[in-house]
């Protein structure tokens, strides 16, 4: 089982030396990922009385791409995971180049975990239709692979069309691994067709989890997909101390979870946040987790 | 007076190792910054007999955004540019979303070069309008400098809409350099009323150019902005003597050019490249025009 840790720029902010700092830290303490979240744009929270817990431009987000750019030069062996990005508000030719880029660059350490968002501000500055982001982002995923895959590609769906061009450099994974996140039966049929795994977030430990992943496994035989899916779960140093994390490192593990975030600044569902919002904060729990943990992966 | 290095990687690909290589000696040597082209797409050529000396497929352009990121965590000193960004085949947001993602990353580093390409097979892949890219450029420009600028934008354009939201982070100045390649009569505009500076990167040294570059003072002064537009021209180690190179160099100073590239795999309009394609040719010829003119910056 992989572990990862998600880089807290929405407590610790986009400081070079500071997302260094973890990223090198993390690698040397045997983290086998990062991951980070992904908004484009975020709104103004003072006109929107009624936002909620929800992101706001008030939360730092890098771009993956750079960010990602950026610590592979300064790390040599950590994997990197988007978690998610938000594919249907970009263009998929675009992103297909990025994700190409990252892993030549990277020695293919790139793993890229795909959504659909919830906001649709962003969808309208980005100016792409927020109400057909699921069907469109299927379409997105076949564009991408198609154009991972071979030097030319000549496509026409509903909303993409290449004629006869590619991307150079290509991945040196020409597969490149694709996981969703989402927990919609359409996600989890469209992980069956297109994708690698499932970045589960919508059920804590217990049998709704196990049920959703059967779930899964169930559409992936039917696809004759061969071996399982990947799972992915988030977890954090906030819930219950160091027996309690290898309690859940175990659980997960036994129910064919492959890979597992420490995730300490994010608080909505029934995912808990660490209170420390400082970079030692953010050090300390991540090597607290690790060295608890580490024998049982 | 900064002399820029223009990365050579469409003569031997990707590879990180060479890319680091070149970058870094680059930077070791004093040269001020490093120039990346763009081009997401490259058509195959197979099928389009009358294609000419245009790139294609065959040619590797890493992303800029993600190469430039990771240029960034290995060269502590030196500047970044794009010569040029086609910047309306993508989304002005997440441009400058990206742009300042590396500006923060970078420690504001970046200098941004935009155009508006020549190929629509790209813009159609992308799911972009190829027939007013020039007018629409002139808008993203609008939205990416407002992003820039304030935690939280409003604007409605012709083609773009936001709605009371902002990027995190935003460049610490609260701007990215931004300097235009072309020379239509619409971008000397555009560049005077926006921009910093003019990739005057396809002409050669002579009167023409001197007019170009007055018409540009002349709009510029007619946009009440201060000082001097800066300028920018390629200069190549592929053709001529040391003696000559020194005094293409003068001509330029002689007549306000303040960045010099050296593009030594640039074989179009009036340019000569260099015969080898290895990184070593490469590291040769950088190294034998840096000493030859190094004296003149």
């Amino acid at each position: 089982m992989q572990l990862g840790i998600t880089l807290p720029t929405i407590d610790i902010g986009g400081d070079p030396v500071a997302v260094k700092t973890l990223a090198q830290t993390a690698e040397g303490i045997g983290y086998d990922y990062i991951a980070v979240a992904d908004h484009v744009l975020g709104v103004n929270a003072a006109s929107r009385p009624d936002w909620g817990a929800r992101n706001t431009s008030a939360d730092c987000f890098h771009d993956p791409f750079v960010l990602f750019g950026y610590l592979a030069s300064c790390t040599d062996r950590i994997g990197f995971s988007t978690e998610v990005m938000i594919i249907a508000q970009r263009q998929a030719a675009l992103m297909a180049k990025q994700a190409a880029s990252l892993d030549v660059l990277s020695g293919s350490r790139f793993r890229f975990g795909v959504g659909v968002g919830w906001n649709p501000v962003e969808y309208v500055g980005l100016d792409m239709d927020f109400t057909n982001r699921g069907r469109r982002s299927a379409e997105q995923v076949e564009v991408m692979q198609a154009l991972w895959a071979d030097e030319h590609v000549t496509f026409k769906g509903q909303w993409h069309e290449i004629d006869d061009a590619g991307i150079n450099p290509l991945p040196l994974q020409r597969r490149m691994p694709v996981w969703f996140g989402g927990h919609a039966d359409v996600t989890l049929q469209r992980i069956a067709q297109y994708g690698d795994g499932w970045i589960m977030l919508s059920h804590p430990e217990g049998p709704e989890a196990e049920r959703a992943f059967d779930t899964l496994r169930g559409y992936w035989s039917k696809a004759g997909r061969k071996g399982e899916p990947g799972l992915s779960v988030w977890v954090s140093n906030a819930e219950g101390g160091p027996a309690d994390w290898r309690k859940a490192i175990a659980y997960w593990k036994s129910v064919g979870v492959t890979h597992v975030t420490v995730n300490n600044s994010f608080g909505r569902y029934h995912h808990k946040r660490i209170e420390g919002r400082s970079l030692a904060d953010h050090l300390q729990a991540m090597v607290q987790y690790r060295a608890a943990v580490a024998d049982l992966l | 007076m900064q002399l820029g290095y223009a990365l050579p990687y469409a003569d031997f690909g990707g590879d990180p190792v060479d890319v680091k290589v070149i970058a870094q000696t680059a930077e070791g040597l004093g040269f001020s910054y490093l120039a990346c082209p763009d081009h997401v797409l490259g058509a195959n050529a197979a099928s389009r007999p009358g294609w000419g000396n245009m790139n294609t497929s065959a040619d590797t352009f890493v992303d800029a955004f993600v190469l430039l990121g990771y240029l960034a965590g290995v060269c502590p000193n030196i500047g970044f540019t794009t010569e040029v960004l086609i910047l309306a085949q993508r989304q002005a947001a997440l441009v400058a979303k990206q742009a300042a993602s590396l500006a923060t990353l970078s420690g504001e580093r970046f200098r941004f070069g935009v155009g508006i390409g020549w190929n629509p097979v790209e813009f159609q892949g992308l799911g972009m309008d190829f027939s007013n890219r020039g007018r629409r450029s002139e808008e993203q420009v609008q939205v990416m400098q407002a992003l820039w600028a304030a935690d939280h934008v409003t604007f409605k354009g012709e083609w773009h809409e936001i709605e009371d939201a902002g990027i995190n982070p935003r460049p610490p100045s609260g701007k990215v350099p931004l300097w235009f390649g072309g020379h239509a009569p619409q971008t000397i505009r555009r560049l005077a009323k926006y921009g910093d500076g003019w990739m005057y990167l396809n002409h050669p040294p002579g009167d023409a150019a001197l007019r170009d570059f007055d018409t540009l003072r002349v709009a510029w002064a007619k946009e009440g902005r201060s000082g001097e537009p800066g300028l920018s021209v390629r200069v190549s180690a592929g053709s001529g003597t040391p003696d000559d190179w020194r005094r293409t160099i003068e001509f330029w100073k002689a007549n306000g050019v303040t960045y010099f590239t050296l593009a030594n795999a640039y074989a179009r309009n009036d340019f000569t490249r260099i015969e080898g394609r290895t990184v070593s040719a490469h590291l040769d010829a950088m190294i034998r025009y840096h000493a030859a003119v190094a004296d003149l910056f």
